[in-house]
């Protein structure tokens, strides 16, 4: 019993990780564009299967294959942010019409994605990875890597949210976009930075799930929901919120999956986003009130 | 003929989804991306209660409407505190709730077998059970939903909507209850989804929770903003326009599972180009989201 309780607190802490790690991405995005893009999932799952194809065609060594997937994620990015959004904010678009557009870009993303690789769940690596014992339960070798990397890029994130010029800068932009304009911040240049940074992480997540296990094109929309409910229920004046919330949901998912069921594991998420969203404007550790 | 009949029933489907989400996302700004979860509450509750009761198909749309007007109470609740991107996501929220719900409850739903062999529903007596009196009844079905959204937008109640639309704050400053207006009109757009779910079910004899995903939803959203959302014959033409497509697309070899990821890729690329050039849409009345 005390092997099978280790086993799902791993696990738990792996899926926490992954999403702290997509959700940070998000968060960077979000205050950097200043709106729900939805094409994020699109830009995860484009990570994830450059990984996936590296791996699978050429035999690239992972830490190789990881990191060109979230360079490859971070890029478009960037691509959309000068081709699409650039030109949304310019026109003076919503917040409305850019989440719009950004559905539109995710519809794309998937469907493309379907097309190339189908829409079978694939496996990058086709052999059983090693796992490592610890205790009574086992993690595999791509786990702890994981979870070192976190463990080293999350407080990094912080540092930069929080104490960074660009961090300031951003924070500026986001709680109010003339004022910062007026003392000189290139509004431009910021939210470039913050959104090529935030498809580049959260694709680490998505790419590092790539080589752990099996991966479809709607991936990215899986990821994102966590993320979506962590940040709702943290808040985007602060990282530490939503990174806590994220690992909270992962670990609550593996226990939920535990006593119900995997298949229910999804419903959790959706079950809590709704609540969470009904239930307060007001987020967990945010300093001042949600905008709603 | 059989061919000709099945699309305009499919057509008429798709106007009675595109026309009740007009009601929310063109003439009162509230995005939902659940009108596919409605659109199987209807149909689901008419398929359930056809295949364990009786199928009289006035009783099918009755327990179909209650039902939608039940569960929608959480999203016109959400309506009244939640506004713009977190209703949005309140709304995509419950749209994978109930179709994870229908896909896991395996007693219930069947899970994500479906329900088959859904019995012909029969009104007055006249079993309608050919695709030309489904035709027919579905014809008459848009008929009807047209006329009741055309009352609701050209009445003083769809003026204030579109106030509602334009600003909630001096909304409620002339003295009109926003939170009541919308909390009504996401009932009324969620009966007519579930109205639409209805004719679907009886028609195909068979649904599965896949049948209502969130593609189905973010389908009628194309179907809205593309045709024009804030105009009657706007979210029509959408719908008619993108029913029609993946049939052009059979006439240009283009046939098969590939046909469906293109037909996406050209709704996602429909939505973004007229965010870009022309957010009102093709027939959009309104400065939609500017």
């Amino acid at each position: 019993m005390s092997s099978v309780i280790l086993q799902v607190a791993l696990n738990g802490l792996f899926s926490g990780i992954t999403y702290a790690m997509v959700t940070t991405g998000f968060f960077l995005t979000y205050r950097s564009a200043r709106f729900f893009d939805l094409s994020y999932a699109g830009l995860l799952s484009i990570g994830a299967y450059t990984t996936y194809t590296l791996i699978h065609t050429v035999d690239a060594p992972t830490t190789i294959a990881v990191l060109t997937g979230a360079i490859a994620a971070s890029t478009c990015g960037v691509g959309l942010e000068l081709g699409a959004y650039r030109l949304l904010r310019s026109r003076g678009a919503t917040g409305f019409v850019r989440l719009l557009g950004s559905l539109g870009v995710m519809i794309i993303a998937f469907n493309v994605l379907s097309i190339l690789f189908g829409d079978a769940a694939v496996l990058a690596i086709a052999d059983s990875p090693t796992s490592i014992p610890v205790g009574p339960a086992r993690i595999t070798g791509v786990r702890l890597v994981t979870l070192a990397l976190a463990f080293g890029l999350l407080p990094l994130c912080l540092w930069l949210v929080r104490r960074s010029r660009w961090g300031l800068q951003q924070k500026a932009i986001f709680e109010d976009l003339e004022l910062a304009k007026g003392v000189g911040v290139v509004e431009q240049t910021i939210t470039l930075v913050g959104v090529a940074l935030g498809a580049g992480i959260g694709a680490l997540g998505s790419s590092l799930l790539a080589v752990e296990g099996s991966i479809k094109p709607g991936l990215g929309f899986d990821l994102i929901l966590p993320a979506l409910l962590a940040t709702t229920a943290g808040g985007f004046r602060r990282l530490e919120g939503p990174i806590l919330c994220a690992m909270a949901v992962g670990f609550s998912e593996q226990v939920f999956g535990w006593f119900v069921g995997i298949a229910w594991q999804e419903v959790l998420v959706a079950s809590l986003l709704v609540m969470v969203l009904l239930a307060s404007r007001r987020t967990a550790l945010s300093t001042r009130k949600g905008r709603g | 003929m059989e061919y000709v009949l099945h699309i305009a029933i499919m057509i008429s489907v798709y106007v009675i989804l595109a026309i009740s989400l007009d009601l929310l996302v063109g003439h009162t700004g509230l995005l939902s991306v659940a009108h596919g979860a409605f659109f199987g509450v209807g149909a689901y509750t008419a398929a359930l209660l056809s295949t364990r009761g009786t199928s009289l198909f006035p009783l099918d749309v009755l327990a179909a409407l209650t039902a939608s007007a039940l569960l929608s109470l959480v999203v016109s609740v959400a309506s009244l505190q939640l506004r713009g991107e977190r209703f949005v996501l309140l709304t995509l929220a419950f749209q994978l709730l109930l179709v994870k719900v229908a896909t896991n409850w395996i007693g219930l739903t069947g899970g994500p077998g479906g329900i088959y062999r859904i019995p012909a529903p029969s009104l007055m007596g006249w079993t309608i059970d050919t695709p030309l009196k489904f035709t027919l009844l579905a014809s008459s079905l848009v008929v009807l939903s047209y006329f009741a959204v055309s009352r609701i937008v050209h009445s003083p109640y769809g003026r204030v909507l579109r106030a509602i639309r334009e600003d909630e704050e001096y909304t409620a400053a002339l003295g009109k209850n926003p939170r009541r207006f919308k909390f009504e009109i996401v009932m009324v757009s969620s009966v007519l989804a579930a109205l639409a779910g209805v004719i679907y079910a009886h028609y195909m004899t068979y649904i599965a929770p896949n049948d209502f995903d969130l593609g189905v939803s973010l389908l009628v959203i194309a179907m809205v903003i593309i045709g024009g959302a804030g105009s009657l014959w706007g979210p029509i033409v959408g719908a008619t326009a993108l029913v029609l497509l993946p049939e052009l697309l059979r006439f240009v070899g283009l046939a098969g599972p590939l046909a469906a990821n293109i037909r996406q890729i050209v709704y996602g690329g429909l939505l973004l180009v007229l965010m870009l050039l022309r957010p009102r849409g093709l027939l959009g009345r309104d400065g939609f989201g500017r």
